[in-house]
């Protein structure tokens, strides 16, 4: 028992995050033009994956920009080997991360960029504009740039204990139910959301295109409310601008 | 006039032109006092709404370490929408203003008035 579909239906990285959040053991084929790739799931992560003499991380790396072909879910069958270590949020991070500095090339004819502007060279890394607005915030804890479906595109942390992944995935969906419900009661678009709690100051602010949003976490003793909402609508101008086109 | 619905217009009176609406709110979505300056705004299902919201911000700042929730702001381009819990955090006041409102002033104006709420609730 499986399932079958069209990538142009259900992205790849989006294929990877059901699949590994509802733990399934599984292989998911999947075929781009000439090329086959094969992916193994197990207890909530990919564990194996191959295409022709390719195996391990490598495979993910090179497939996550398909956006055509098609894809077969196959339930119950067991990885022949483990090749990947790396949990199924960090793939997609290092996936999104090579796909921005476009180091990804298919290895094919095809190009996996198509190259529209004088302005495509290769964007900024938003890790790097996250630490630099890290050092302006007064009281900064951590902050994170993230997609509308949780997934964690770079981020920057005072402690390192602190799990950016998990706070994305919190945020997403606190931020979604805000979002909905403003819409729904008719009281504008929404620009962002601040959360105060014990600890911290926690704001939520959209991109232009609300598709990425930016969250910025604050001491509540020492950080400051007016220096962080400037900061961060500083910032998130500058991260829309090093969005790839 | 009880004491609730006494706050609830001297808010409305201190925050003039700024205020859009007002409603203390049960966690259960229920709003037992309030008030708006739009006979369009429901604000029955604002309160459903925002309770929502405060409990998963409650649940999402536990699972991220970041302490007990006391109040949200949101901001879109034609209100600001406070909510705030009161008291043992059984129940929250939520507040809509303009944009022209000056944040820092209707922040202490909830600072003043949370107390005075929390008190003047029926238990």
């Amino acid at each position: 028992m499986g399932m079958q579909g069209n990538l142009r239906d259900m992205a790849i990285t989006d294929l990877i995050e059901h699949n590994c959040q509802s733990r399934k053991t599984a292989q998911l084929q999947i075929q781009h033009l000439e090329h086959t790739a094969d992916l193994f799931f197990k207890d909530g992560n990919v564990v194996h994956a191959v295409m022709g003499r390719l195996e391990g991380e490598e495979v993910i790396y090179r497939i996550i920009n398909w956006d055509d072909g098609s894809f077969n879910l196959l339930s119950g069958v067991e990885a022949p080997a483990v090749t990947i270590q790396a949990g199924w949020s960090a793939l997609l991070l290092e996936g999104a991360r090579r796909f921005d500095e476009g180091s990804l090339m298919e290895d094919t004819t095809q190009s996996i960029l198509d190259i529209q502007s004088e302005d495509s060279t290769m964007a900024p890394k938003f890790d790097e504009i996250l630490k630099e607005m890290s050092g302006e915030i007064t009281g900064f804890i951590a902050c994170t740039l993230a997609g509308m479906d949780g997934i964690n595109l770079a981020s920057h942390t005072r402690a390192k204990t602190t799990d950016a992944e998990a706070i994305s995935g919190q945020m997403t969906m606190l931020l979604k139910l805000v979002d909905t419900s403003v819409g729904h009661l008719g009281a504008g678009e929404l620009e962002d959301n601040l959360t105060t709690t014990a600890n911290a100051y926690i704001l939520m602010r959209y991109l232009p295109g609300k598709q990425y949003y930016m969250g910025v976490a604050a001491d509540r003793k020492t950080g400051n409310l007016g220096n962080m909402r400037l900061i961060s609508k500083t910032y998130a101008e500058r991260l829309a601008k090093a969005m790839p086109r | 006039m009880s004491k609730l619905e006494q706050l609830i217009n001297q808010i409305r009176s201190e925050l003039g032109a700024d205020f859009v609406s007002t409603d203390v709110v049960g966690m259960d979505g229920l709003s037992i006092a309030g008030g708006s300056i739009s006979p369009d705004f429901n604000a029955t299902e604002a309160s459903a709404r925002f309770s929502m919201v405060m409990k998963l911000a409650e649940r999402v700042s536990g699972k991220i370490g970041m302490g007990e929730v006391e109040d949200n702001l949101v901001t879109t381009d034609k209100a600001y929408i406070l909510t705030r819990f009161l008291g043992n955090g059984s129940y929250y006041w939520g507040l809509a203003v303009t944009r022209n409102a000056t944040l820092g002033s209707v922040r202490i104006l909830m600072n003043e008035y949370a107390e005075q709420l929390w008190d003047a609730i029926p238990r």
